[in-house]
């Protein structure tokens, strides 16, 4: 026992260092100047730790703009996500009504067309609403995504009837089962899809750098691209301290929700 | 949970979503623009709309501004866009027909765009052609027609390091018979190799072809219709690139990323390079102003029995045919390719001016590594301007790595691309 133990804790901790070194370099990089995170061997430890490469990025012009952009669509979409989501996985586990099937068969099939082939149709379709170069342009696509409600249809079809026919009898309605017994149960599940939509979302590039028409609606991801990656070499500096400030309220999120994520996966994973 | 239930729902899903797709073609009239009109030489008025990409879109509005001053009727709005995937950005506009009036356009991107039909022919007149270096020019093709006005030009020299060549009492190759004996010469003071060549990793195509070029090769036949890779000259130049890998004066492993070499260079370990305008930057950052100042030396590229051909690239202006304002987006670029405002732009930017008299004063006239890329661009050639050629680039880069690699044989790699090249055509 006490052998494959330390053997486990071993492979365990390999794993960690494996997973973490990177991220450890972004931030040990983010305090270099570029001659050093280029260097060759490598050099770990800064020899002269900078905050220029900081000081280079909050000096570029509208950056905090550009932050608050990233998080009004993040935070919008998370909204929408967690709401529309619930609410259709709630119909389509536990409602009966005409074209279930065949509409739960629509959703599965955008899950699995891949996204680059409607990219284009897309933003046609978004542009001719007139919405391109606008934070609803931004937004809209991305309001309600199959993948959420086949996550909440899944976790809602395991509460057992019996508890929605309990309150059904007590005199409540759709809405009210809706908000009062199923969203108070499907925490788990809502917080693996805040923090699934909030990366996707924090993370997206091309949709914004498609859509944004001018610099003001720009995100944080197209905004670092803009500054560090140039035609012919990369400002590596200028990079990590832009992917730390980009990083850092993903992992405070995820560090909050910890709890909730891990169980959600848990749950409605591959059963 | 994938029951079978699931499974016939999502067969009947795909199939009406392909039914829905099916119906909901229907194509929107393209905009009709005013192609190929010349333009008057009033001043532009209106608000016109551009892309540019990176450092240029950064810096752009300050040019902008002097040009609002002159046409005090228009008004310039840039955007400045990222490099990273600029491409679908412009080919996503030119799909919807929402597009700003004009863009920048990367020289090896032009032919791309102008097969989707989305760009506007250059009207006739608008500039004098042959103003540019040759090469610059020669980008801006597409099918015997130019859709873009060239504006800013990078070709590749060579760097090496000065220091070690004082010490081994050499001087900088004017020939390929010269090349070889002076990198050894480098080496014997100390670096582990004399040369750095791609070996494999995307774009190791721009660091090879011009060694054919070199040879007097031409890759793609005066009319545009076929490659022409099965050469005895493209067998020299290819035979020069590998000899370099086999006599150990460069790694069968070149540098895979951006980068990466310059700290070898630094570090002293490999003693020369081949890049662009760029580079002082790139070394400046890896090893300090004294660096570049005291060890590095820049040469134009040695010649080989036919010329010392590099590699052009560099930035364009286009016009979108589906351009509110037309008029003003042309009058704009004319005035950016006008020699007084080149020589503005450079010094706002660095950018090299496409146009050869804006080189004839100042630090661009004076400049001893100017100079060299001066001499360069004279005879810098582009890489051939179909559509196809971005695949046909991929197998090069494959074959020239097993060429590198030892796997394969000039003549034999030469045969492969020839063979597969013709398979993927001139797009003609």
């Amino acid at each position: 026992m006490r052998p494959a133990r330390v053997l486990l804790y071993g492979a365990l901790a390999l794993g960690l260092l494996a997973t973490l070194a990177p991220f450890a370099w972004m931030l040990l990089g983010s305090v270099k100047p570029t001659g050093e995170i280029v260097a060759n061997p490598s050099v770990w430890l800064p020899r002269s730790p900078t905050i220029g490469n900081f000081e280079q990025l909050l000096s570029k012009q509208n950056f905090a703009l550009y932050f608050v952009n990233s998080t009004v669509v993040a935070v919008t979409c998370v909204l929408g996500n967690l709401l529309f989501s619930s609410m259709a996985g709630y119909a389509f586990a536990k409602l009966e009504f005409a074209g279930k099937k065949l509409l739960f068969g629509l959703v599965l099939t955008m899950l699995i067309i891949p996204g680059v082939t409607t990219f284009v149709p897309l933003f046609v379709l978004v542009s001719n609403m007139g919405l391109s170069n606008s934070y609803l342009g931004l937004i809209l696509p991305f309001l309600v995504a199959p993948l959420g409600v086949f996550l909440m249809r899944q976790f809602i079809r395991d509460i057992p009837d019996s508890l929605l026919e309990a309150a059904r009898l007590d005199g409540a309605g759709d809405a009210r089962i809706f908000l009062r017994v199923i969203v108070p149960l499907c925490r788990p599940p809502l917080a693996t899809l805040a923090i699934l939509t909030f990366l996707g979302q924090w993370n997206n590039f091309l949709w914004p750098l498609v859509i944004a028409q001018t610099e003001d609606h720009y995100t944080l991801p197209v905004a670092l691209a803009l500054f560090s990656v140039g035609a012919n070499g990369t400002n590596y500096g200028l990079l990590l301290a832009g992917a730390v400030t980009v990083v850092t309220p993903i992992v405070l999120l995820f560090l909050a929700l910890q709890r909730q994520f891990i169980q959600g996966i848990a749950n409605t994973g591959l059963k | 949970m994938f029951t079978s239930n699931v499974a016939k729902t999502l067969v009947g899903g795909v199939a009406v979503a392909l039914l829905l797709a099916g119906c909901g073609r229907s194509d929107a009239p393209a905009a009709q623009a005013a192609a190929g009109n010349p333009i008057d030489s009033n001043p532009a008025s209106g608000t016109i709309t551009v892309w540019a990409m990176g450092t240029e879109g950064e810096l752009l509005p300050k040019l902008a501004a002097q040009f609002s001053k002159e046409n005090p009727g228009a008004k310039v709005q840039v955007t400045a866009v990222p490099w990273q995937d600029y491409a679908k950005k412009v080919q996503t506009a030119i799909a919807s027909g929402d597009t700003p009036d004009a863009t920048m356009v990367g020289a090896v991107d032009l032919a791309a765009f102008a097969s989707t039909g989305g760009l506007d022919k250059v009207p006739s007149g608008l500039v004098d052609t042959s103003a540019f270096y040759p090469g610059a020019a020669q980008s801006t093709t597409f099918e015997g027609a130019s859709y873009g006005v060239p504006w800013y030009v990078e070709t590749r020299s060579l760097f090496y390091r000065k220091d070690l060549a004082q010490a081994a009492g050499v001087s900088a190759p004017k020939t390929w018979d010269e090349y070889g004996p002076f990198l050894q010469a480098l080496q014997k003071q100390g670096a582990k190799w004399g040369l750095s060549l791609p070996t494999g990793a995307t774009g190791t195509w721009q660091g090879v072809v011009p060694f054919m070029w070199q040879a007097g090769a031409e890759i793609m036949s005066a009319d545009g219709k076929k490659f022409t890779f099965d050469t005895p000259e493209a067998r020299k130049g290819l035979e020069f690139y590998q000899q370099f890998i086999t006599s150990k004066i460069s790694s069968p492993n070149g540098p895979v990323s951006l980068g990466e070499i310059e700290p070898q260079f630094v570090a002293g370990s490999t003693a020369a390079l081949i890049s662009g305008p760029w580079e002082e930057g790139l070394l400046k950052s890896a090893g300090g102003a004294a660096f570049v100042d005291d060890k590095v030396g820049i040469a134009p590229l040695p010649s080989g029995p036919k010329s010392n051909a590099s590699y052009i690239g560099g930035g364009q202006w286009s016009v979108f045919k589906d351009a509110k304002n037309r008029d003003g987006a042309w009058k704009f670029i004319r005035w950016m390719a006008g020699p007084e405002v080149q020589k503005t732009w450079y010094s706002l930017s660095g950018d090299l001016p496409s146009v050869q008299s804006a080189w004839n004063e100042g630090k661009l006239a004076t400049d001893p590594a100017l100079g060299v890329f001066r001499t360069q661009l004279k005879t810098a050639q582009p890489g051939p301007t179909t559509t196809t050629w971005r695949q046909v680039t991929a197998v090069l880069d494959a074959e020239f790595e097993k060429v590198a690699k030892g796997v394969s044989s000039p003549e034999a790699a030469l045969q492969e691309i020839q063979k597969r090249a013709a398979a993927i055509g001139t797009g003609e």
